[in-house]
Formats: C-alpha cells, structure tokens, sequence
C-alpha cells in the first residue's frame, strides 16, 4: 500500500490501530490492518469522522473473530502508556502555537542577521528585516504561512533533523531576543530618569547623572568662527554640550580641522539629545554655508512625546526623555519663574510635559 | 433503520451472510462493501465490524482477494467469492429466510388480535 496519500491524521490513526493490535501476531495484524489508510481514506472522503481507536479495534476483533487484547498483567506499563498516550495527545495540541513560535523565530534571525544595530530602532527590530519593518511584517506573514502548512503537511523530516531544527531557532531567536532587550535597556536608561547611578555625575550633570541644562539662552553662534562658536559652546553647556560641526561637504571634502576653525558659522541647529552611556546635548553647526545641517535633526517625529523635567533645587533645567520611533530629541523649557530665554523647541507645537522632582 | 443498539445486535448474526451477498454480485474491496452494504439500507454497520468479518471470511476460505492499484490513491484489495464462498451463501441464504420467516410469522401474528 502507497502512503503517499493519507493524510497525517488518517496515518496516526492507523498507526494507534495497530499498536492496539500488537497482542496478536504479526501476519493476523497484517491481514487486518493491510487496507487500513485506503479505507479509512475512503471513509472521511465520504465525511465520515475518523473513528475512535478503541471502539475501532474491538469492533475488527469480535468480527474477525479474535480475542481482544487479554487484560495486560503489568498494570504499571499500561498506564505509563496511557500517560505518554495522553502525553502525546496534550504536546500535539500545542503544536500550532509552536508553528507560530517558530516563524517568529525565525523572522528574528534573519532580522539579526540583515539589520544593522540602531539605538533608535532598539526594541523594535524584533521583525525588521534588512532594516525594514514591512519587509520584516510581510516575511512574518509568509513565514507563519509557511510554517502552519508544513505543521499540517506529511513532509516530515527526520526526528533528529526536526529537534535539532528547533533547537537552534530557540537558541539563537532567544539569544537575539535576550541581546534585543538589553539594548532597548540601555537605550531607555541612557536617555532616561537617572539610572547611571554616579556613572556621569559631575559637572553638567546632576548626582543622577542626569543632563542640566543651563538656564541662560543658547547662544547665538551665527556670525562666529568655529573656534569661537566651541569657546562659547563650552561656558554656556557646562561640559554636557558639544558642538557638531559638519564641514564643507562634498565640494571642500579635504578641509581640515584647523582650516575650519577659521570658517564662519552660517547656520545653527536646536539643541538636542545624543544618547549613550552619559548622554550629551548637541547643537549642529554649519560652517560658511557649504554644508547642510546634520540630518539628526531632520528625523524628528512631530509625533513623539517628550518630558521635561526640572530640579526643583537648582532650578536648573533638565533635557531629560524623547522617545520617537525615529530618534531622541529633547524638548527645552524653563524652570518656572525663570524668563524663558532658551531656544524655542525643536519641534513647535509638542506638549511637553513638566514634572518637579521629588 | 434507526441507529438503536438493537439494530446493530441484529445485524452482528447476519452480517456474514450479508457481506457475502454484497460480493456475489460484484468484487469490492473493504470500503466499497460497506458503502453498498450501506446503500442497500444497512446504515448502522460500523465499519470495523465489516472489515473483521471480510478477514474471518477470508481466513475460512469463503473469500479470495486480490490488490488493485490505484493511480490516486493507496492500493486497494478486492475480495470475491471462492466457490466454496457461494456454496456457503446459498446455504446461509436458506437458514436465514426460513429464520426470518418464523420470526416475521410471529411478529405479525402478534401484531393481531
């Protein structure tokens, strides 16, 4: 008999049959079961359901004119394989959410494999595929399709090629997971409430190791040379600012250091944040016009929320969470009472949210 | 006929004489005997039953059978009447309609009065 064509169920079935046969002898069970798939096959096409085992046996037996399995003196074995039967029958209920699990896995692998590290897509790059969340989605799709057919289909590997199989997606889809979550950690605790401990204390930063910005209005840079604009940078950002200067782009690509210091700044950005273990504020500055601002500031996500959260004892202005899927960027306010002097925010029109401390 | 424990009782004495009836008229294989033992009215067969009697009657010489195979699905074993299976049926034949005579006698004289 071909097997080619019965159904996974129809096999088990037939498969529990005979095990229910095994008391007789191996030519009588053949004789008995020998059309068993191509019967049962014919049977459930005609929309019978796939009969129960028990009563299918007992029924061939007394027809055929044979015993029934003789109670079985070792009663422990008896009900050790009724505990894997039903064993079997629980893990085998499982088994879609393992397909589901197991096309996730899989997405998060090859997402690993073809996305680059990026803080700011941290926690979110579970399904992102060669960077792309809807490349990531749609491989989701086709994987779960994928997988739910061949869990339903009769192409089965080998056990040990199967077990091994899933034993390196749960491996390496954890790892990556594990590895997935601690950098989403680190993101949020670098660009958060203070969770540096001492780490970044000292000067710019309070004893949380959180950024205080000074109070006093960022200073206008547009006018000054690079040189100067860093000296004024540094008394006004107390060692938590740094300017990014981008040089002449494409058309003056070997201009040196030295040979901007001289160059004028034409342009200044807002202040904003730069994550990492001590975060920093940065402004982007553009010398005599050849070169566009940084794009850091162009990623702002009108839609993210920002907080702000001001030291009730310094009064001192703290840059202190933005969270957008696309960057972190801080929002500045005054302390209350202080004039507002700072540079309105980067992005117009975003609630900010002001909290005292303590 | 109803699907009552009764009905499957009766059927169990009889169903030895009816498989072979089935096959007197044409070879079939298992499913395809219960599907005309079916037709012909006996909807209660439980299909086991049918393929433990088409083996006992194999085993006591009655049927022969041969595999025929099949191009959409798994093979399948026909069975037919060995000569021996015929004479069997004749036989059976007789004792079940004198059996079924009395009995039906007397239900329906019972049915009277």
């Amino acid at each position: 008999m071909s097997l080619e064509n019965v159904s996974p169920e129809i096999a088990r079935f037939a498969s529990d049959v005979r095990r229910a046969l095994a008391h007789l002898p191996a030519d009588q069970i053949a004789e008995l079961t020998g059309d068993l798939e191509a019967n049962v096959t014919a049977s459930v096409a005609d929309g019978s359901p796939i009969p129960d085992v028990d009563a299918y046996v007992a029924e061939l037996l007394s027809a055929a004119g044979l015993g029934l399995p003789s109670p079985v003196p070792h009663n422990n074995k008896k009900t050790f394989v009724e505990a894997v039967a039903v064993l079997r029958r629980a893990v085998r209920g499982l088994e879609p959410m393992w397909w589901l699990l197991r096309a996730f896995l899989f997405v998060v692998i090859i997402g690993e494999l073809t996305t680059n590290f990026d803080v700011s897509s941290a926690g979110t790059r579970y399904i992102a595929v060669a960077g792309s969340q809807w490349l990531g989605i749609f491989l989701l799709g086709a994987s779960i399709v994928g997988s739910v057919w061949w869990g339903r289909s009769r192409f089965v590997l080998p056990s040990w090629a199967e077990i091994g199989l899933a034993a390196v997606l749960v491996l390496f889809g954890a790892l990556t997971i594990r590895d997935e979550l601690r950098v989403a950690e680190l993101a949020a605790s670098s660009l958060g409430y203070g969770d540096h401990g001492g780490q970044c204390a000292g000067l710019g930063y309070d004893s949380m190791g959180r950024i205080g910005l000074p109070t006093d209005p960022v200073p206008d840079l547009v006018g000054l040379t690079s040189e100067e604009a860093d000296q004024a940078i540094v008394m006004w950002g107390r060692g938590v600012v740094m300017l990014n200067v981008t040089f002449p782009g494409p058309t003056l690509p070997m201009v040196s250091e030295d040979a901007a210091s001289d160059m004028v700044v034409s342009r200044q950005s807002d202040p904003y944040l730069v994550a990492g273990s001590c975060p920093y504020v940065s402004i982007d500055v553009e010398l005599d016009g050849h070169t566009s601002l940084s794009t850091t500031t162009s990623t702002i996500d009108p839609s993210m929320t920002s907080s702000t959260v001001v030291d009730a004892t310094t009064t001192s202005l703290l840059v202190t969470e933005t969270t957008s899927p696309l960057g972190r960027v801080p929002t500045q306010t005054t302390a209350p009472g202080t004039p507002s002097t700072i540079a309105p925010s980067p992005v117009p029109g975003v609630p900010t949210t002001t909290q005292r401390e303590g | 006929m109803s699907s009552s424990p009764d009905s499957t009782q009766l059927l169990k004495g009889v169903l030895d004489l009816a498989v072979l009836a089935v096959l007197s008229s044409e070879d079939g294989y298992g499913y395809d005997v219960v599907r005309r033992l079916r037709e012909a009215g006996l909807r209660d067969v439980a299909e086991a039953s049918v393929y433990g009697t088409l083996r006992r009657l194999f085993a006591d010489g009655f049927l022969s059978s041969y595999v025929v195979p099949s191009d959409e699905g798994p093979h399948r074993k026909y069975y037919a009447l060995t000569p021996n299976g015929r004479s069997h049926l004749v036989a059976q034949a007789a004792v079940w309609r004198d059996f079924s005579q009395a009995v039906s006698a007397l239900v329906d004289s019972a049915g009277k009065d």
